[in-house]
């Protein structure tokens, strides 16, 4: 008998129905994005598989499309909802219908929606695992612990070559007036290179004769700076024996590369500003330490002058006190010969008068002025009375002569 | 130092007596002499402090120079 044999369009026609009796809604499928591609024509293609942090069957896949129709209202859900966009290697959760495609022989998942939430809490959780392994081994710190060198002109930079970001970082630095030099690894920033590429870049970088590490980035979608959140660049950067400064373009999180920098800023030119800035303090610093190298050297100076000055007024003084005193020495040998003459004349002059009154009152003297001194018999010299008869000698100047008292009276005033 | 200083001043502190006593109207003339002579012997001392003093300084300064 002849067994019931299809056609290939009735199998088609029968699957598709099939499909369509076990799903007849939208269902809602998670999984990890792999391949995606854009046709020409608009569509999304990627495929779905388990995620590789899970252990389930690995090898299992569902083609995904989402048809340009759709694709806008999805993407701009995604943008404003997470500042996400589909990428590879990243876990969705989406809305579709599950349908065969008879043109190509195989079933396939049409893409109506998706939800973001899904996506962050993703995002989020790898991120806090992330961190809490590069935060158990020291790793957040371990960058910033190294010395910003005072003088960092050598700067080697990683990143794409050529695009906005290394633009915006080298016309910075190299138009500032410093003179900076630029040390470039190209290095892919996005996509499923960007984790070796800044890997390898950094390693190589690391050992050359550069100051400081200029990672840059600008800014776009969450999921497109995804490499900067990988655990092995956190690592590279971490690990890397320069200081790195992380440019790398973001509105609002931070992300892991950022958290182990040594300085991490918000945009490369903010970036080569503050590596700017990191010279310009140095000129600072050079100039204050010149200039107070300058003040003390004049404050010095000028305190050995003031000294010069005061022994100068000291020694002008010295010679006054010795001047005053010269002066003085030559008062007090005036002073002495005018007093001690005069004390000698004053005393000659008192001799003198004793001597004149000396002798005006020498009885000679007195006699030649026509005084006498009367004497008794026995030569005692008559002051008073005498009695009558009594023989008397009178001594005039000239002569000596006798006479006898006939009368004599006292007188009454005596 | 501070003793030759101080010496100094007592010198013409005591040459200052002299000369006060010396300025009165009854001076002492069995005195007169032995002052004098004191007073004289003082300003002498005083000179010589005064000279030396001022070679010395002048060396000092010239020592500036």
């Amino acid at each position: 008998m002849a067994a019931l044999t299809w056609t290939v369009d009735e199998l088609c026609t029968s699957i598709s129905v099939g499909l369509q009796n076990v799903f007849p809604e939208e269902i809602w499928l998670r999984g990890q994005i792999v391949g995606l591609t854009r046709s020409q024509a608009g569509h999304l293609y990627f495929d779905l598989i388990e995620p590789e942090a899970t252990n389930r069957k690995a090898n299992s896949k569902m083609s995904i499309v989402a048809f340009k129709g759709q694709l806008n209202g999805i993407e701009s859900v995604l943008k404003k909802l997470g500042n996400l966009t589909l990428e590879d290697g990243i876990e969705v959760r989406i809305r579709g219908r599950v349908s065969y495609y008879a043109p190509q022989g195989r079933i396939q998942f049409i893409m109506s929606a998706v939800d973001p939430q899904y996506t962050l809490g993703h995002l989020a959780a790898e991120r806090d695992q992330v961190l809490r392994t590069l935060a158990s081994e020291g790793l957040l710190e371990l960058n910033k612990s190294l010395t910003l060198p005072l003088l960092p002109l050598r700067i080697g930079l990683v990143t794409s070559d050529g695009s906005a970001a290394y633009n915006d970082f080298t016309n910075e630095l190299l138009t500032s007036r410093y003179p900076f030099q630029i040390f470039l690894v190209d290095a892919r920033v996005q996509g499923s290179e960007a984790e070796s590429a800044i890997v390898n870049a950094l390693k190589t970088i690391a050992h050359a004769e550069v100051d400081v590490i200029a990672v840059v980035r600008g800014g776009g979608a969450k999921t497109d700076l995804l490499a900067f959140d990988l655990e092995s660049v956190a690592r590279a950067v971490a690990n890397c024996p320069k200081p790195v400064f992380a440019g790398i373009g973001h509105e609002i999180d931070r992300s892991i590369t950022d958290e182990v920098a040594h300085t991490s800023v918000k945009t490369p030119t903010a970036c080569a500003v503050a590596l700017i800035e990191q010279v310009g303090n140095f000129e600072v610093f050079l100039d204050r330490l010149s200039s107070s190298i300058a003040n003390k050297a004049q404050q010095r100076l000028a305190r050995a002058n003031e000294t010069l000055e005061n022994s100068g007024s000291q020694i002008a003084k010295a010679r006054t006190v010795i001047h005053s005193q010269d002066v003085r020495l030559a008062e007090f040998s005036t002073d002495l010969t005018r007093f001690s003459n005069r004390a000698l004349e004053q005393a000659r002059k008192r001799v003198q008068a004793a001597a004149d009154l000396q002798r005006a009152f020498h009885p000679l003297q007195v006699l030649r002025r026509g005084f006498s001194i009367t004497r008794d018999q026995n030569g005692l010299i008559l002051t008073d009375e005498a009695p009558l008869g009594t023989q008397i000698i009178t001594e005039t100047f000239g002569a000596t002569i006798s006479s006898q008292v006939i009368t004599s009276s006292r007188k009454e005033t005596q | 130092m501070t003793k030759n200083e101080q010496s100094y001043v007592s010198a013409i502190s005591e040459i200052e007596e002299i000369l006060r006593s010396l300025d009165t109207e009854n001076v002492d003339i069995d005195r007169l002499a032995t002052d004098v002579q004191k007073a004289a012997e003082l300003i002498a001392f005083c000179r010589d402090r005064l000279a030396s003093t001022q070679t010395e300084v002048e060396r000092i300064v010239s020592s500036f120079d």
